[in-house]
């Protein structure tokens, strides 16, 4: 590896998988430990952030556990604070969390459109508020947040709420960007495309109906990656990737800025 | 595990890289592991930056040619291919900037300005995505071309430069879509306000470099070594699913208004 978080404090939302296999949270909290970060690893449900920190543990990182909401206000401040206390400082912020469920704007309900809304915009904009003072007193931090092709292109499934949602997350952090770049805070969007993530299995299962022994999911993807420029689906590890070089200081003039990991899929009619 | 971030044992070339912002690049990705063939219209300045990057341990190789030479551009991957067996990698950053209002504007500059940006850009790739398409690994090569902030944030007096800088964005998106079936991934950067030698006499103009400085969030100019790690980004495996995409590196100009 080369170290390019060396010595830095993450606070990695998000960080426990909602199923086996990888989610970007986990692969972006294990890939950051792999470049030398003190990892705080983030997920309302304990037991699968453990297994993520298991994961770094047995890889020799360093990373503690924190089970937390990002909608809860005071659930968010004792988390930063616990990443303080533990590692130092706070220099980095990596926010994945978000829920789906399917539905358009005929077949949605407020209960519903306020619960994905309520979810997926303060797990970007509490953590954020919370964590950026501690950066402004360091005079430097970087924030990624996670959004997704689908808040800018529909990709033919009814999400309607969320990706209302995740076009918020770009708007959100363009304005943080460009009101915090001078005191040495960047914030950036990251847009995955069809990424094979458990979250993305379970969004199939909800669109077609089928229980989860019903679906093929290597012929879903296949037929996803055809339509692909780069003929393959993404893995969390490209996502992961990504979020480190916008983590790190290779990327020290970059902010406001949206990097889409998605293949090409974005360039094709 | 590997750092993503390697370029060990890649070639790569990138266009106008004895000074400037091509040169940065080329001194990251040099570093990153990389065999650099520079490139420039001068040939004592290519050989004298090859020197400079070898006697720090690195690996160069330099081409002379003028961007608007079509038979020296033809050469240029065969003679890569002839010296080092392969071609992984392809920035294309070589650029000029001519100052003119549509009024003073010619179509002979104009078409002289697209061809330089335009068409030097198309033909290099072309000719290395045909190599790159012979590698037997599944991930086969990457070719950045350098837009610019002027693309989305234009000012007056370069509609040239502005019209071939959205221009290469297209061709990216273009090529990205085309080549991306053959393991090849084709992305742009835009590069913001950056203290470029180039760009210094520009900061002789307080006005100038006092607007840039207000309008950009960072309120800073850029370092020309900030375009060094977005440029080994794309250009490695740390980017392995980003195709067709163009990367701001612009402190945050590109999606601020300054309301004075």
């Amino acid at each position: 590896m080369s170290g390019r978080l060396e010595g830095k404090s993450v606070l990695v939302t998000g960080a426990g998988s909602m199923g086996p296999g990888w989610g970007n949270g986990k692969a972006a909290a294990v890939l950051f430990a792999r470049e030398g970060a003190k990892v705080l690893a983030v997920d309302l449900n304990k037991a699968a952030a453990e297994e993520t920190a298991e994961i770094i543990r047995g890889e020799g990182g360093r990373v503690e556990v924190f089970a937390g909401n990002v909608t809860d206000e005071g659930s968010v401040k004792s988390m930063v604070a616990a990443c303080v206390d533990a590692f130092g400082g706070l220099d980095v912020l990596h926010n994945n969390v978000g829920i789906l469920k399917a539905g358009s704007p005929l077949d949605t309900t407020v209960e519903d459109w306020d619960r994905i809304l309520n979810i997926n915009t303060k797990a970007f904009f509490l953590p954020c508020k919370h964590a950026l003072p501690q950066m402004l007193k360091q005079g430097a931090g970087s924030i990624i947040n996670i959004s997704s092709i689908s808040g800018f292109r529909n990709l033919g499934a009814p999400y309607i709420a969320y990706n209302t949602s995740k076009g918020s997350v770009v708007s959100f952090t363009r304005n943080l960007a460009a009101t915090y770049a001078a005191q040495g805070v960047r914030a950036n969007s990251i847009l995955p495309g069809v990424i094979d993530t458990p979250m993305a299995r379970d969004a199939t299962i909800q669109t077609s109906g089928k229980s989860e022994a019903e679906i093929d999911f290597d012929a879903v993807a296949k037929t996803r990656a055809a339509r692909i420029p780069m003929k393959r689906t993404g893995t969390a590890w490209d996502i992961a990737k990504a979020a480190l070089f916008l983590a790190s200081d290779d990327s020290a003039y970059i902010t406001g800025s949206e990097i889409y990991v998605d293949g090409g899929l974005n360039c094709t009619a | 595990m590997k750092n993503p971030f390697s370029l060990d044992g890649k070639v790569i070339l990138i266009t106008g890289s004895t000074r400037g912002l091509g040169w940065a690049a080329a001194q990251a990705a040099a570093e990153a592991g990389a065999t650099v063939v520079l490139h420039g219209r001068n040939e004592a300045a290519g050989k004298a930056r090859k020197q400079e990057l070898e006697g720090r341990g690195l690996k160069a190789d330099y081409l002379a040619f003028e961007m608007a030479d079509r038979e020296a551009i033809a050469a240029a991957v065969p003679t890569i291919i002839e010296r080092h067996g392969s071609i992984w990698g392809l920035v294309n950053n070589a650029g000029m900037l001519l100052h003119n209002t549509i009024w003073e504007e010619t179509a002979e500059i104009y078409e002289q300005i697209m061809s330089v940006h335009m068409v030097a850009p198309f033909l290099l790739t072309k000719a290395a995505a045909a190599e790159m398409k012979k590698s037997d690994a599944a991930d086969r090569g990457r070719i950045v071309n350098i837009s610019s902030i002027a693309f989305s944030s234009p000012r007056a007096g370069i509609c040239n430069y502005t019209a071939a800088k959205g221009a290469i964005v297209g061709f990216t998106r273009a090529a990205s879509a085309e080549l991306g079936a053959h393991g090849i991934r084709v992305n742009a950067i835009a590069p913001g306000y950056f203290v470029t030698d180039i760009n210094k006499e520009r900061l002789q103009d307080e006005a100038f470099a006092n607007k840039i400085k207000v309008r950009t969030p960072a309120a800073r100019w850029g370092d020309p070594s900030e375009l060094g790690g977005p440029t080994v980004f794309l250009l490695s495996g740390a980017s392995s699913y980003v195709n067709g995409q163009l990367l701001f590196v612009d402190g945050g100009m590109s999606h601020f208004l300054h309301s004075v």
